[in-house]
């Protein structure tokens, strides 16, 4: 054992003099101070960033978000599937309408409110001067709320199929209510920004969701006019409600600054 | 490390807020002294990239911030005069939120909180609702968020108010240790808070900067303009209409009084040493009431 030992060593010290032998040939070279300066400027400041400012991918930035969306959100929506499924299989067609209707209605507040916290909160101005800003802010909550009711929607339609309850009937009380008042939502928010009005807010996802129940006749008039049932037109309603909801969440979270300058000008 | 401010205007409607504005800060504690509606607000928001100028550009480093985006916001510390809070968050957890999205690790965030915390006298309420707090309190809170990042450029608009004499001495300890190798500036209608702890001050009036200096070269511009004298209390509401005030002491029969005046006032008045509180009354006294 130590015989090896020592062999290995005797051969580390030979390798070391031949590398010294050749290294003997180079001469050391002259490093600019300016560059050097730079390297060191350059690579403290790295250092820097890395010790607290990691870079952090969207999904990462997303699950850190989760855990500050407010608690009631999940315990509401959780809640709502929980009466849905309750009392859907005992009531007669008018009535899940009614209750799909009503989901719908919900979901669209609780969109609303939670997008709407920043401004309601008076947050908005702070969050705007952070790394990730206010459009950026909007994005995640949308995302993650987003992803909240579609899984909220998707077991309301499994629940609702199972039912017999056709499709078209499904987009016309509960997508299309719903794409529709929280577009609307979306678009009041973008507007009014920082003056936001928690009254108002929640008024325009309810106020929304019935202006789509009261049309509904008179879309259905219009659409016989055209030679068309509301069971051929519904689902591609629903798709430009969609396409209009996706629209206006776009807008919210690529705008730049928030500040409605309109009503400062008044006030000054 | 320094933030240029060249010709900066906002406009809303008629109104200039900011009227074609040139600066630049280096590192150092600047006091923004001004009445309301002097433009403070505003310039701190363009400063921060919350509003856009009408004309005009601000640099940091030589880029434009609106170029440099998140890299600018990563060095940027601000707290806004309406400080919002969502009232369930308590203490801790909103400092965590505000770690979140300046981008900090959750180990650095957690560590940086708590030394915040325990520095604006909060680590005892850590885990209480913010809605639970006063609103001396909910400030430090605020001042707390602003510096979590470390920032190279700190702006706090109106970061006193609201706090009692002795966290306004906690605070300006605070930014006075914090403040090396940065810039920071401050706005404030509290003269004395300005006078303690800016090296510069800028005094702004109707969207303009009217002086910029060190509070004692600044002091000097009202040099012979502050006069103190005796006068019998029966004479005060007469010379209150007449002249500027600034201070009014009664003694028995009689009131000390310190006018600021271009011109001798009374035959008895004597030329007293000038502060910044006469220098804010000299340059404010025709706009709104401030709190010195």
């Amino acid at each position: 054992m130590r015989l090896k030992q020592s062999a290995r060593k005797r051969e580390k010290m030979t390798k070391d003099r031949e590398l010294e032998n050749v290294l003997k040939h180079y001469t050391i070279p002259v490093i600019n101070p300016g560059i050097r300066k730079h390297q060191i400027t350059k690579l403290s400041a790295d250092i820097q960033d890395m010790d607290y400012l990691p870079p952090q991918s969207f999904t990462g930035q997303l699950l850190t978000q989760l855990s500050f969306i407010s608690g009631w959100i999940w315990l509401a929506q959780a809640g709502m599937l929980f009466l849905l499924f309750l009392c859907f299989f005992r009531a007669d067609p008018f009535q899940v309408n009614m209750m799909m209707f009503c989901l719908a209605s919900a979901l669209s507040l609780i969109l609303t409110c939670e997008m709407s916290k920043s401004f309601r909160a008076g947050a908005w101005e702070m969050e705007t001067s952070c790394r990730y800003n206010l459009a950026q802010i909007f994005l995640f909550r949308l995302c993650i709320l987003f992803g909240g009711d579609f899984l909220v929607l998707t077991a309301a339609l499994v629940a609702y199929r199972m039912a017999d309850g056709p499709f078209w009937q499904f987009c016309l009380f509960t997508l299309l209510p719903f794409f529709l008042s929280s577009a609307i939502s979306l678009c009041a928010l973008r507007r009014i920004g920082n003056r936001c009005n928690s009254a108002a807010i929640t008024a325009i996802p309810l106020f929304s969701v019935n202006l789509a129940a009261w049309t509904t006749p008179l879309m259905e008039k219009g659409l016989s006019h055209l030679g068309l049932s509301l069971a051929e037109a519904t689902p591609a309603i629903t798709l430009l409600a969609l396409a209009l909801l996706l629209y206006h969440a776009g807008r919210l979270c690529t705008r730049a600054h928030y500040l409605s300058e309109s009503s400062y000008a008044m006030q000054k | 490390m320094e933030l240029r401010i060249e010709n900066l205007t906002k406009q809303y409607g008629s109104f200039l807020a900011v009227n074609d504005l040139s600066a630049v800060l280096t590192c150092g504690v600047y006091g923004l002294l001004g009445a309301n509606g002097a433009g403070k607000t505003t310039l701190m928001r363009l400063l921060c990239d919350i509003q856009l100028p009408t004309t005009g550009t601000i640099s940091y480093d030589g880029q434009d911030i609106r170029e440099y985006g998140d890299r600018y916001r990563n060095v940027l510390g601000y707290l806004p005069q309406d400080f919002g809070y969502y009232p369930d968050f308590t203490a801790m957890k909103f400092l965590l939120y505000m770690s979140a999205i300046k981008g900090l690790s959750k180990g650095y965030a957690r560590q940086r909180s708590l030394e915040l915390l325990d520095e604006v006298g909060l680590l005892q309420v850590r885990d209480k609702k913010i809605k639970t707090f006063s609103g001396g309190m909910k400030q430090r809170l605020g001042i707390a968020q602003a510096m979590l990042n470390d920032p190279k450029v700190l702006i706090l608009d109106e970061p006193t108010a609201g706090l009692d004499p002795k966290e306004r001495v906690r605070f300006r300890n605070l930014i006075s240790s914090f403040s090396r190798n940065k810039i920071v500036l401050l706005s404030t209608h509290i003269v004395s808070d300005v006078e303690y702890i800016a090296g510069d001050i800028l005094v702004m009036k109707k969207g303009k900067f009217i002086h910029e200096g060190k509070p004692d070269e600044i002091i000097h511009t009202v040099d012979g303009m502050v006069w103190e004298c005796r006068v019998a209390n029966g004479e005060v509401p007469s010379l209150e209409m007449k002249y500027n005030i600034g201070n009014m002491r009664t003694e028995g029969e009689t009131t000390i009084l310190r006018i600021i005046s271009e011109t001798k006032p009374l035959e008895n008045a004597v030329n007293a040493a000038p502060n910044l509180e006469d220098l804010y009354l000299y340059y404010f006294s025709d706009e709104e009431d401030h709190v010195i």
